[in-house]
Formats: C-alpha cells, structure tokens, sequence
C-alpha cells in the first residue's frame, strides 16, 4: 500500500481501538453502578478512584499495546526499519506493564490465547517474513506472558496481514 | 390524490452490464433468486471480484445456493481462471466457466452446471427496477471509478426452467429477482457499502428482503447500527403497486430481538420488527417471525488467525444470513392501507458487534 494510504488505514485503526475501550469502559461503570449500595446519584471520592480505576484498566487492556503496535507499524512500512517494531516499543510496553498496578483481567483474557495461535502459525509451513516470524517467535516464546507485548506483536501481525 | 412522482430514471441496458473500475478492491455481482412452486429456491452471483474481504479484484466465481423444501441445501462455489470469463460492457452478458447469464433487462437466461446441481432458467419481467437516486446517474457515468450502487433489474420477474439437484433435473416454475451490486471495496471494509464502517467505526444489523401481497410488492432493505454505530437506523423501501413506484422511503429501520447463537456460534435473530415513519409515503411495521435459518456464512473463516483474533477482540464478528420468516405488514403507503402476511425470506449482514 501507498504511505497515504497506510496512514488512513492506520488513523481508522486507532478509532478502532479507542471505540473498544470506551465500550469497556462504559460497561465496566454500569457494572459498577450496578453493584453499588446506597444512593447510586452521589458520586463519592470512592466512587472516583474506583471509576478512574475502571479508566485505566480499559485504556492498559485495548488502548496501549495497540496504538504503539500502530505508530510501530508506520515507522516500520515507511522507514523499513524494525528496530522500534523488535526492540524499542516493546521494551517501553515491558516497563510500563512492570510499574502498573495490577493487570486488567480484560487484558490477560484478552491475550491468553495469543501463544498458542503464535505456536499454530509459526508450525505452519506458510512463507514468513522476517519480522513475521520474530513476532511469532517473540510471542510463543515468552516463559510469562507479557500481556501488553503479546497485544503489541498481535496488532502487528494483524496488520501484516497474518 | 396521489401525486405522480417519478422516482427512478429509466433504466438502460448498460445498468446491468460490467463497469469497469479503478478503484483497488472493487468489486460487482449479478444477483438472482427465485422461489419455485415445488418448494425449492435458488439464490446466487455471478462475481467481478470478491464482496468479502480480502480485497481481491480478480476474483471471478460464482456462488449459488439451491434449497430444498425440507431445508436441505446444495452450495456451488467454483472459481475461474479470468481466461475461462467474459464480461460484456454493453449489456448482461456474463461468462464464468460454464455459467453464464444473459438478457436484456426484459428477458434474462441463467445458466450454471457444476458436477451435479445445475440449473437453467428464464426471467421475464412483471415488475420493473430501480436505480437508487444519487447512484449510478447517469448511466454513463460509471466508468473509470464507479459509485456504489445498487440496481434493481427485475423486482419480480417470472421464472420458468429447469433446476438440477444431485443429478436428477426436474422442471420448475416460480416467482424470481434479479439484480446488480457494485462496491468500491469488499462489505465490512472501510468504503464497502453495507456496515462498510464495520470494520473501521460503526457497524449494523442489516436487513433485505421483498414482500408481495394482491398488487403490492415492497423491496426494503432495513437495519440499525450497532451501538458503536450509536443504533443509528438505516432503511429504504421501493414501494410498488402493479408495475409501478408509488413511493420510496429512506426513513425504516429493523431491529433483531430473541437472539440466538445456535448452529453458528454468531447471534442471530429469531424476529425482527421493521419500521417505516416516512408520513405520507410509508408509514406502519412489518412484524417477522423467523421460522428456518437456511444460510449462514463465517466471514472470520476467510481471516488468518491474527487477524481474527484482532477483529474478534476489537470489531465483532461479520456474518451473513439467510432466514425464512413469516411476516405480518401493516403498512400505509401513499396514504393507503396495505396490510399483508405471507412467508418469504431475507438476508442479513451483520457487521459490528451486538443488535
């Protein structure tokens, strides 16, 4: 594809991800609201850190991985350099996943089957690229699954066509 | 009295030939389906590239499903090497492989024979077409980089031929529809027609089908988008009587309710209710009752793995349909009250998650 048109694509994609999380989000309110005891009209500053809380677990588990899999992709289809798509944004995700509080439960249920669909791909006796098969490997390889990496490889791989 | 208002150009023999098409990913289909007085039905495309993703301009195939009354189904799918098709830019003249179909928008003849099922068919029309205002206009216009369109060659026509089914042909006499696509990239894909923001924002539910009763036949294509969508409502009905347009609307919208996954893993819908609020052309509901899902295509299954597992977690799963139903219309078209049951059967595209 021409670099405009990756660049839309890649624009519609980050619309995509964001519509996923908001959707989480506004699910995991009502949830929440649901639960509540007491009058569910006040707003306590409880209630704020638990809803900033609901926030933060849907942007860790679809916002991301996946915007940084996007910006990667770009660099990686208009410089043909893997270097931030291998090393760099990876890296960043593993550190950011280390300092967060707690993993979303949306996001390891989101990635859990990712090593075994890598493994299945990887097996298969498809031609693969470079970077297609170090993402494969990268995921079916991880002895703990790094969940924001593993959603970073996948978004790649999607986009790569795999 | 009822106003006469024209409400499709005429259509000319170049409507229903092939357009060709610059855009990447763009694709036409010839459409036809008939429902036989012995119970059978077909329905089937002639295809100038594929509706689904991937993108794939030179795909040239056909696809025709025969259903049999006791729900049984035969599924043609055969692909052709574009040296083995043809595609007059004049008129309908369609060659794939073996299959072809001709005509002249009055008269048609399809023709398909693949290993045992076959069919050979004439279409000769009762009621006429439309062409959707804004598309296709005018007919001249199409090539290099065609609009999207949807032209309707034949609302009703009558069938007569012969239908083969597992080797045994048998004759077969019934009540047909025939018409033409075109898109500028695959259904479910940014630009792609129907739920075309499916895989890029929106997505919908949506909804086709004719109903006919005394002189009155609607062909309603009917949906909501799904809540990313905001359930934004989308719907059109041509609305004739006799041969003729009274009325056309693009204020209806249909909503799927007692929603299932069996047999497909997918929800689909066991009623839909179709709404018109167009006052003065189209008003009132169309209450369908599902009674046989007879098709159901996995458009996942053309996805590689990373690929469905990214539309799975971050779109929903697109899936086409086909459902038998029973409808109860109570309609007021162009301030006359039509109230029609019967039996017939849709299609449904679902693009998006949910309903």
């Amino acid at each position: 594809m021409a670099t405009e048109q990756v660049i839309a694509s890649m624009a519609g994609q980050i619309g995509v991800v964001v519509c996923a999380a908001r959707e989480q989000f506004a699910d995991a309110v009502e949830e929440y609201m649901k639960g509540k005891k007491g009058d569910i009209g006040i707003v306590s500053i409880t209630d704020k850190l638990n809803i900033e809380r609901l926030f933060t677990d849907a942007v860790n588990s679809y916002i991301i991985g996946e915007v940084a899999a996007i910006i990667s992709y770009l660099m990686y289809d208009e410089l043909k350099n893997d270097e931030v798509t291998k090393r760099i944004a990876p890296a960043v995700l593993e550190q950011y996943e280390c300092q967060i509080e707690r993993v979303p439960d949306t996001l390891i249920k989101k990635t859990s089957d990712l090593p075994e669909i890598a493994k299945r791909v990887l097996g298969s006796e498809t031609e693969k690229s470079p970077l297609v098969s170090f993402l494969l490997a990268d995921i079916s390889e991880m002895p703990k699954i790094k969940h924001l990496r593993a959603s970073f490889d996948a978004a790649i791989l999607n986009f790569m066509g795999e | 009295m009822t106003t006469h208002r024209k409400w499709s150009r005429e259509l000319t023999l170049i409507d229903d030939a092939l357009h060709p098409c610059s855009v990447p990913g763009a694709w036409e289909w010839w459409y036809f389906d008939a429902d036989f007085e012995n119970g059978h039905t077909v329905a089937g495309t002639f295809h100038y590239g594929s509706p689904r993703p991937p993108a794939n301009s030179d795909a040239r195939f056909i696809e025709i499903a025969l259903y049999g009354p006791a729900g049984n189904r035969r599924m043609i799918r055969k692909r052709y090497p574009k040296e083995h098709c043809s595609f007059s830019e004049e008129v309908c003249d369609v060659v794939i492989g073996p299959n072809h179909m001709r005509g002249n928008l009055k008269t048609y003849r399809i023709y398909m024979s693949e290993g045992d099922q076959g069919l050979d068919l004439t279409y000769e029309r009762i009621v006429g077409g439309y062409v959707t205002p804004g598309q296709a206009e005018p007919a001249s216009a199409y090539p290099p980089n065609t609009p999207p369109s949807w032209i309707v060659i034949q609302t009703r026509a009558k069938v007569t031929g012969k239908l083969t089914w597992d080797g045994k042909t048998i004759d077969v006499v019934g009540i047909g529809y025939r018409d033409h696509n075109l898109e500028s990239a695959p259904y479910g894909t940014t630009g792609g027609g129907l739920g075309g923001s499916g895989f890029g924002g929106g997505g919908a539910n949506v909804f086709w089908s004719k109903i006919h009763g005394g002189e009155w036949t609607v062909n309603w294509v009917c949906g909501r988008a799904t809540r990313r969508g905001g359930y934004q409502p989308t719907g059109r009905a041509i609305c004739y009587r006799g041969n003729e347009i009274v009325a056309v609307t693009q204020k209806g919208a249909a909503i799927g309710s007692d929603l299932t996954t069996e047999g497909t893993g997918v929800e689909w819908p066991r009623a839909v209710k179709v709404t018109f609020d167009d006052p003065g052309l189209v008003e009132g509901d169309m209450n369908l009752k599902v009674t046989k899902r007879i098709e159901f295509m996995d458009l996942h299954s053309r996805f590689k793995p990373f690929q469905r597992w990214y539309a799975e977690t971050f779109v929903g799963h697109p899936a086409y349909f086909r459902y038998r139903y029973d409808y109860d219309a109570n309609l007021t078209i162009v301030g006359e009250k039509v109230s029609i049951k019967g039996s017939s059967w849709m299609e449904h595209h679902k693009f998006g998650a949910g309903y």
